[in-house]
C-alpha cells in the first residue's frame, strides 16, 4: 500500500462496518495509517454498561483513562491505579478450628446434594448470653423468678431448651400470625401444650413449662431470633413498597390463557397428585408401623433373652440341673420342641414311639382343629346346595322349559361349523370383520350383560320361571359361543357387511361404511362417543354365502342365497314369538344400527 | 419535614451559605476531609454518637462503597455549604412519604428503645418536632458563624445543644428524598417506582433503580470465615443488626446472627459443608455448583443478603426462584469455602448470561472473578448461545469484563495470525467466544483495534495489547495459570418445563 494511495482514500466516505464480514489481522506495524477521527465514526459507539452517573465516578474514570493511555501507545505505565474498597482483614479472635471442624473429606465424585439449609441447622433457635444465664439457673435448680423449682427434672441440656424455645416461637406465629401488628397477648401455656405435636421432643415437652415461663418474661411482639421482613403474599400496600427491609417478594404469576380444557387438565392433575400423595403417604406410614412392630419385636426379645439369662443364674444358684444342653438352648431364641423330640426318635423303637406320640397328642385332640370347623361347614354348604338341587328338580318334574332354547335351536356341529367361519378370506384381501364383538373376557362385556341380564332374570322370576339353570340367551349370531370360532377382532377400517336375521326368519345384509378409527377403539378420549354408547355388533358369515353375495353384487343384482331361510324353517312360531318377547331389548339395540341393505 | 418549608420555590440553583453544625442537615452539601485532601459530600444521615453528632456522608464522584460516618471536625465549615433543593414531588406523594416516615419512625424509636442504651439526656428538651421544622438552617445562621472560630465553638457546644431526640435515627424519608433530589440532575431520564416495580413484576432484572435503595449502610462490621469485612452497601439483614457492632455470618450456610453465642451455639448444629447443590466442575483449586433459587429458597436468600452488601445495583424486591446461582468455592478439609458467584436468569428474553457476579471482599484481587467470568461463558458456549453481562454493570464489573474481554480477543487474534489465516469477522470472534457482537466491538473500540486502512476496516493487534498479553503470559508463567478447564465441567443446560415457567418456577 502506497502513501499516496492512502491519502487518497481519505476522501472517499468510508463504508459502515460489516460485523460479517472478515476482517484482516495486522500489527501496529503493519499499518502506516494513523487512526483519525474519521474512521471512528463508522464504528458504533458502543456503551460501557455501567450507569451514567457512576461512569464518570472518580477512580473509575482514574482506572479507564490509564487503560486508554496504555491502548494509545503511551508508555506511562507507572503506578498501577485500582479502585479503592473498604477493608478487610483477618478476623480477631476467632479460633477457627473451633468454628469450623475439620470435617470435610473430598468425595471422589462431584458433590450431589438436595438438602435445604433448614435440613442442615437443626433447631434455628440458637441461644444468647441471657438465654444461657437461665438455663445455668435452672440447671441450678432455680426458676425464672429465681424460686426452688419444685419439680424433679434434673438438668436441661442446651438442646433442649433450644428446641423449646423454638418451640414456643413458631407455635406463636402459627397462632398468632400478625402479632407484630396488633397488640395480642401471648397465647396461654395451655394452649401451647394443646398445639404439641410429634415434632416436638419428650424432653422438650417436660422441659416446656419453665422454659415458658422464662420465655414469657422475655417475648416481646418481635421474633426473638431476628428475621428479614419477607412478604409471602402479595401486598399493595404502600408502607410496605417503601420500606427497604422488605425483600424477597413473590413475583405474580404470568397469566396462561384460560380455557375448559386446561381447567379439566388441571383438576385431573391435582387430582391424580393427591391420590399418589395419599399414597405416599399410606406407605410411608404402613413403613413406620411396620418399623415399630419389628422394634417391639426386638425389644421383646431382648427381654425373654434377659429373663432367661436371669433363669439360667437363679438354676445356678439354687443348683438346679436340667437335662444337659438345657440351659444353654434358654439362651437361644428358638422352640425347643423338635429338638426335644429328636434324641426320642433316634433312642427308642418304633412301637414305643408310636404309643407315645399317641399320648403326647392326646390333648391336641381335644382340641377342636380350624380345618374341621372349616369341613363341617363346607359339607354343610354342599348340603343345602344339593337339597335345593333336588327341590327344584320336583318343582320342574311336571313341566317342559320352552324357554331352554328360547332363540335358536342348538345347531349341529356340521352346520356350525360353515356358519360362523369368519369374513375375511384366506388371502387377506376382503374384509375382515370388524372388532365390535367385546371379547369374552373382556371387563367390558360383564358390564354389558350385567345391565342387561338383571332386568330380565326380575321379570322372570315374577312370571314364576324356573331360576336354575340360568338363563342364557342365545341371539342367533351375538356371541359365537364356541372360543374356537370366536376371532380376535382385527380394527380393520375396510368397509363391512354382516347377515342379520330378523323376526319371521327374515334375513338382513347390512353393509357398514368405513369408520374412522378414533371411534372404534376405546380409551381414546373424543368429544362424539360416549361411553355408555354400546360396539356395534356384527356377525361372522359362512364363506359360501359371502362368496354368493360378492357375486350379487358385482352382477349389480342382491342375490338371494335359498339356504338362509331353509335354515329357519324347522322352526316353530311359538319359538320366533317367545324370541320377540324375551329379546326385544337386544334387537332394538341392533336396530339402532344403519342398514344399509337387506334381503330376505 | 424540614426541608420542604425553608427553601423558596423555583430555584434552578441551589442555595449557598455558610453553616453552622446545628445547622447541618440531610441533603446538605458541604466540603469533607477525605484522606487529607477536601472534597464535597452529601450528608445523607446524622447521629448523634457519645454525645457527640456524627455525619455519614457521601462524596461526590467516588463511588458509594467509600460513603462513610464522620464526626463534626471533618466538616469544613469555613467554606459555604450548599443547600438542598426544594422537593419536586406532588402533594399525594408527599402525604404517603410522611405516613411512612412516622411508620418508620416508630419502628425505630421502638427498636431503639429495646436494643440500646443511649445516654439521652437531650431527650426532654424543649426543641422538639416543631422546633425543627421552624429551625432555619439558612444564611442568617451562616453569616454569624462566618468567623471559623466561632464554628469551632458552636461545634463544641453542640455536645450540649438541645437536638431532636429522633436526630440519631435514620430517616427513611428523609433519605429518599434525598436520593430523589440527588437523582435530579439534569439529563437524567427520571424513572418513577411504579414503572420500575412494573418492570421487574414478571421479568428477572436483578438490577434496581438508585433511588430505590436505601442510601445509608445498615451494617457495621461482618464476620464470615476468618475474615471481618467491612460491607460496602446497604442490605435488607434485619433491621435489628443495625444495632450491631458485628453480624456473624456462617461461611456455609451463610445464616446471619448478631450475637456472638447465637453464632457458635449455631456453629455447633449446622452440618453443611458445601453449598447445597451439585457440584458441576472441580479442579484443583476451585469447585463450582449449580444451585436452583427455587429448590434452595434460604440459602439463596442468605446469598443475595450477603452479596447485596458489595453489589450497589442489585435488587431483593422479589424472590429468588427465576434464578440459578452458580458458585464458586475453595477447598480445604473444613469445606468448600464460598470465594465468588454469578446468579443466571433460567430463562432470560434479553440474552444475560449472567445477572450479578460476585468475588467476595476477603477474596478479591486474586484473580477469582476472571474465573467466575470464563465459567459464565463456558456454560454459554455449551448452551450454544450467546451471552453477556446484565446490565448495569458496576465499576469493577466494567474493569472485569474489559480485562477478561481482552484476554481472549487477543488470545484469539494471535492464535489466527500464528495458524496463518489472519482473517476473522466480528461475528466470528463472537461466535467462538459466546460473546455477543455488541461486546466483541466494546472490546475492539475500547483497545482502539478496530481501524480503517485501505478502503477496509481492519483489526489491529496493538504493541499495547500485545505487550500487556506477553506481561499476563509472564505472570501466569511465574505464580501458574488459574483457568476453567472446560473438560472438568460436568454440565448440561438445565431444562425446565412450561408449567414451571408458568408457575413461578
Amino acid at each position: 500500500m502506497s502513501h499516496t494511495r492512502a491519502q487518497a482514500s481519505r476522501h472517499v466516505r468510508q463504508r459502515k462496518l460489516n460485523t460479517k464480514q472478515p476482517l484482516r489481522i495486522f500489527r501496529e506495524r503493519e499499518i502506516d495509517e494513523t487512526p483519525d477521527d474519521e474512521s471512528r465514526g463508522n464504528i458504533p459507539h458502543v456503551e460501557t454498561g455501567v450507569e451514567k452517573g457512576e461512569e464518570i465516578e472518580y477512580h473509575l474514570q482514574a482506572v479507564i483513562n490509564a487503560a486508554n493511555a496504555a491502548a494509545l501507545g503511551a508508555a506511562a505505565a507507572g503506578k498501577q491505579s485500582y479502585i479503592p474498597t473498604p477493608e478487610t482483614v483477618k478476623a480477631k479472635g476467632v479460633v477457627y478450628d473451633d468454628l469450623y471442624p475439620k470435617a470435610f473429606a473430598t468425595p471422589a465424585t462431584y458433590i450431589r446434594f438436595s438438602s435445604t439449609v433448614e435440613d442442615c441447622i437443626g433447631v434455628s433457635y440458637c441461644m444468647n448470653d441471657e438465654d444461657a444465664e437461665f438455663l445455668s439457673k435452672l440447671n441450678d435448680g432455680k426458676d425464672v423468678n429465681d424460686e426452688p423449682r419444685k419439680d424433679k427434672l434434673g438438668q436441661c441440656s442446651e438442646d433442649v431448651f433450644e428446641e423449646a424455645m423454638n418451640y414456643l416461637e413458631e407455635t406463636t406465629a402459627r397462632l398468632q400470625p400478625f402479632a407484630a401488628v396488633e397488640s395480642v397477648s401471648l397465647p396461654g401455656l395451655e394452649e401451647m401444650e394443646r398445639a404439641i405435636d410429634d415434632n416436638l421432643s419428650a424432653d422438650a415437652q417436660t422441659w416446656l413449662k419453665p422454659v415458658y415461663q422464662y420465655w414469657w418474661s422475655k417475648k416481646g411482639s418481635r421474633s426473638l431470633m431476628p428475621s428479614i421482613k419477607v412478604r409471602v403474599l402479595d401486598t399493595s400496600n404502600d408502607a410496605d413498597d417503601a420500606d427497604p427491609y422488605v425483600c424477597f417478594r413473590r413475583r405474580e404469576v404470568r397469566q396462561t390463557r384460560k380455557t375448559r380444557g386446561r381447567d379439566a387438565q388441571v383438576v385431573e392433575k391435582l387430582k391424580k397428585l393427591r391420590l399418589e400423595l395419599e399414597q405416599a403417604r399410606q406407605l410411608v406410614q404402613l413403613v413406620v408401623q411396620r418399623e415399630q412392630l419389628n422394634k417391639e419385636d426386638l425389644e421383646i426379645s431382648r427381654r425373654v433373652f434377659e429373663e432367661r439369662k436371669k433363669l439360667k443364674d437363679v438354676k445356678i444358684d439354687k443348683n438346679i440341673i436340667g437335662e444337659k444342653g438345657e440351659d444353654e438352648e434358654l439362651l437361644v431364641n428358638q422352640k425347643p420342641a423338635p429338638k426335644a423330640k429328636r434324641p426320642q426318635e433316634a433312642g427308642r423303637p418304633a412301637t414305643i414311639r408310636l404309643r407315645s406320640a399317641g399320648d403326647r397328642s392326646a390333648p391336641e385332640d381335644e382340641l377342636t382343629q380350624l380345618a374341621d370347623i372349616q369341613a363341617q361347614a363346607d359339607a354343610e354348604v354342599q348340603r343345602t346346595i344339593a337339597a335345593r338341587k333336588e327341590q327344584h328338580r320336583r318343582w320342574n318334574a311336571q313341566w317342559e322349559d320352552e324357554t331352554w332354547r328360547p332363540l335358536t335351536p342348538p345347531l349341529d356341529d356340521n352346520d356350525d361349523k360353515p356358519r360362523w367361519a369368519p369374513l375375511a378370506l384366506p388371502d387377506a384381501s376382503y374384509p375382515t370383520p370388524p372388532p365390535t364383538l367385546p371379547s369374552k373376557n373382556s371387563p367390558d362385556r360383564d358390564d354389558v350383560e350385567m345391565q342387561d341380564a338383571a332386568p330380565i332374570r326380575e321379570e322372570d322370576a315374577s312370571a314364576g320361571a324356573p331360576q336354575e339353570p340360568e338363563i342364557v340367551f342365545h341371539i342367533p349370531g351375538a356371541y359365537p359361543q364356541d372360543e374356537e370360532m370366536y376371532v380376535e377382532p382385527k380394527r380393520d377400517p375396510t368397509p363391512l357387511c354382516r347377515l342379520r336375521y330378523g323376526r319371521g326368519g327374515r334375513c338382513w345384509l347390512e353393509a357398514r361404511r368405513k369408520r374412522p378409527y378414533a371411534l372404534i377403539s376405546r380409551g381414546v378420549v373424543s368429544d362424539s362417543e360416549s361411553d355408555d354408547e354400546e360396539p356395534p355388533e356384527f356377525f361372522p358369515i359362512d364363506r359360501q354365502k359371502v362368496f354368493d353375495l360378492r357375486v350379487g353384487f358385482m352382477t349389480g343384482r342382491v342375490a338371494r342365497p335359498e339356504s338362509m331361510g331353509g335354515e329357519r324353517r324347522g322352526w316353530s312360531s311359538g319359538d320366533q314369538a317367545a324370541v320377540a318377547g324375551a329379546s326385544g331389548q337386544q334387537q332394538q339395540a341392533q336396530q339402532q344400527q344403519t342398514p344399509a341393505g337387506s334381503a330376505g | 419535614m424540614a426541608p420542604r418549608n425553608d427553601v423558596k420555590d423555583g430555584e434552578p440553583q441551589p442555595e449557598r451559605s455558610y453553616a453552622t453544625l446545628s445547622t447541618l442537615r440531610v441533603g446538605v452539601k458541604a466540603m469533607v476531609d477525605k484522606d487529607g485532601e477536601k472534597r464535597k459530600a452529601e450528608i445523607l444521615s446524622i447521629q448523634t454518637r457519645k454525645g457527640s453528632p456524627t455525619f455519614y456522608v457521601h462524596y461526590q464522584e467516588f463511588n458509594k462503597r467509600l460513603d462513610e460516618w464522620v464526626p463534626a471536625d471533618r466538616i469544613d465549615l469555613s467554606e459555604e455549604v450548599e443547600w438542598p433543593l426544594p422537593e419536586k414531588v406532588d402533594e399525594k406523594k408527599k402525604q404517603k412519604t410522611k405516613e411512612q416516615l412516622s411508620n418508620s419512625k416508630a419502628i425505630n424509636k421502638a427498636l431503639k428503645n429495646i436494643n440500646r442504651s443511649v445516654s439521652e439526656s437531650r431527650e426532654a428538651t424543649p426543641l422538639d418536632t416543631s422546633a425543627k421544622t421552624s429551625r432555619r438552617p439558612s444564611f442568617q445562621g451562616g453569616k454569624e458563624n462566618r468567623d471559623p472560630n466561632v464554628t469551632v465553638i458552636a461545634t463544641e457546644e453542640l455536645g450540649g445543644t438541645p437536638l431532636p431526640d429522633d436526630e440519631h435515627t435514620v430517616d427513611l424519608a428523609d433519605i429518599q428524598d434525598a436520593a430523589a433530589a440527588a437523582k435530579a440532575v439534569p439529563g437524567h431520564v427520571p424513572q418513577t417506582r411504579e414503572e420500575e416495580v412494573e418492570r421487574l413484576r414478571f421479568g428477572g432484572s436483578m438490577t434496581q433503580n438508585q433511588t430505590e435503595i436505601s442510601r445509608v449502610r445498615n451494617l457495621e462490621r461482618i464476620q464470615m470465615g476468618s475474615h471481618e469485612i467491612e460491607p460496602w452497601y446497604f442490605s435488607p439483614y434485619p433491621a435489628e443488626f443495625a444495632d450491631c457492632d458485628m453480624v456473624y455470618i456462617c461461611e456455609f450456610c451463610l445464616c446471619y446472627f448478631g450475637d456472638n453465642t447465637q453464632f457458635t451455639r449455631h456453629r455447633k448444629k449446622c452440618t453443611l459443608l458445601h453449598p447445597p447443590g451439585n457440584e458441576v466442575y472441580r479442579d484443583d483449586t476451585v469447585s463450582f455448583f449449580e444451585i436452583d433459587g427455587r429448590r434452595q429458597r434460604t440459602w439463596c436468600r442468605n446469598l443475595c443478603l450477603l452479596s447485596k452488601l458489595f453489589l450497589d445495583h442489585k435488587t431483593l424486591y422479589y424472590d429468588v426462584d427465576p434464578f440459578l446461582f452458580y458458585c464458586m468455592t475453595e477447598r480445604d478439609e473444613h469445606g468448600h469455602h464460598l470465594v465468588g458467584y454469578f446468579s443466571k436468569e433460567k430463562e432470560c428474553s434479553e440474552g444475560y448470561n449472567v445477572a450479578c457476579i460476585l468475588t467476595l471482599p476477603q477474596y478479591q484481587r486474586k484473580g477469582f472473578g476472571k474465573l467466575l467470568i470464563q465459567f459464565s461463558y463456558e456454560l454459554s458456549k455449551i448452551e450454544g448461545k450467546l451471552g453477556s453481562p446484565e446490565k448495569p454493570l458496576s465499576d469493577l464489573g466494567l474493569l472485569g469484563y474489559r480485562a477478561y474481554w481482552q484476554e481472549v480477543i487477543v488470545d484469539l487474534l494471535i492464535d489466527r495470525e500464528i495458524e496463518g489465516t489472519p482473517m476473522i469477522s466480528v461475528e466470528e470472534l463472537g461466535s467462538t467466544l459466546a460473546m455477543t457482537t455488541n461486546d466483541v466491538l466494546h472490546t475492539l473500540q475500547n483497545l482502539n483495534m478496530l481501524r480503517y486502512s485501505n478502503k477496509n476496516h481492519v483489526i489491529v493487534l496493538t504493541d499495547a495489547a500485545v505487550a500487556a498479553r506477553d506481561k499476563l503470559k509472564e505472570k501466569e508463567r511465574v505464580k501458574g495459570k488459574r483457568m476453567i478447564d472446560p473438560e472438568r465441567l460436568q454440565w448440561k443446560p438445565p431444562v425446565f418445563s412450561a408449567a414451571a415457567r408458568t408457575w413461578n418456577w
